[in-house]
């Protein structure tokens, strides 16, 4: 079989590539995905610091009254949520439920939408 | 399929199969943590002891550690998939799923001194 040279078209998002709701909606899903990959020894040893000792809570309180750690775990919480409410998404689609372009399209806004508002949510009540 | 590359794609359905099973299974532990959390908190003398009582019974740590045994097997097939997307040299792919793994079972054994030791 021939190897032909075709032009190889360098596709880069960082080149500004227009992305529709759902292309950003899935590589979102990636990044928050490998975002809580790389986080979660760091979560394992605040569950254990939790679980350990008693003034844990006061050096939790103390470490996250500072901006920069407010808006780190702002940000973890909404991977989290963010991954969790389009991997519903994905699970819908792979039961062949909101296929059309359409629909998707309204999933994908009311992913990014609904994870907006439950990081809000607990962002407030956690704040 | 003799001089299938170790890295390479088109094969499987198991990890398919694997990543849904493991995200729902998250799922639902999920939902009962938050919902146990939600009620100990609601509670009018609920405290730091509180959270680290709820980890003293041992359904709680049974329930946790599949948690952590899911997460490991879902995270493993989600960052295989972005590898073997984005590199092309076999060699480094490899290292690179070796060292994801090695990350994975490093946090899975933490989480086992985190919860029952």
């Amino acid at each position: 079989m021939q190897q032909l040279q075709r032009p190889k078209f360098m596709n880069l998002a960082l080149l500004g590539l227009k992305m529709s709701t759902t292309a950003k909606c899935s590589i979102l899903h990636r990044i928050t995905g490998l975002i809580l990959f790389l986080s979660v020894p760091l979560l394992l040893y605040v569950l254990n610091r939790s679980l350990v000792s008693a003034s844990f809570y006061q050096v939790l309180y103390g470490f996250c009254s500072s901006g920069i750690m407010k808006v780190g775990y702002i940000l973890l919480i909404f991977a989290f949520i963010y991954h969790l409410i389009a991997g519903i998404r994905f699970l819908f689609l792979d039961f062949h439920k909101g296929i059309s372009l359409n629909q998707a399209k309204l999933t994908a806004k009311i992913v990014i939408i609904v994870s907006i508002i439950l990081t809000a949510i607990l962002g407030v009540l956690i704040w | 399929m003799v001089n299938r590359p170790v890295t390479g794609a088109h094969y499987g359905i198991i990890s398919w199969l694997q990543q849904r099973v493991t995200a729902v299974i998250m799922l639902v532990i999920t939902i009962l943590f938050v919902a146990s959390i939600a009620f100990i908190a609601s509670q009018v003398d609920s405290s730091i002891v509180s959270w680290q009582k709820l980890f003293h019974h041992t359904i709680v740590k049974v329930v946790m550690q599949l948690f952590f045994l899911a997460l490991l097997l879902h995270a493993w097939v989600g960052v295989r998939d972005i590898w073997m997307d984005y590199i092309k040299c076999n060699i480094i792919k490899l290292g690179l799923y070796v060292l994801t793994i090695v990350w994975l079972l490093l946090s899975l054994m933490y989480s086992v001194k985190v919860l029952w030791i």
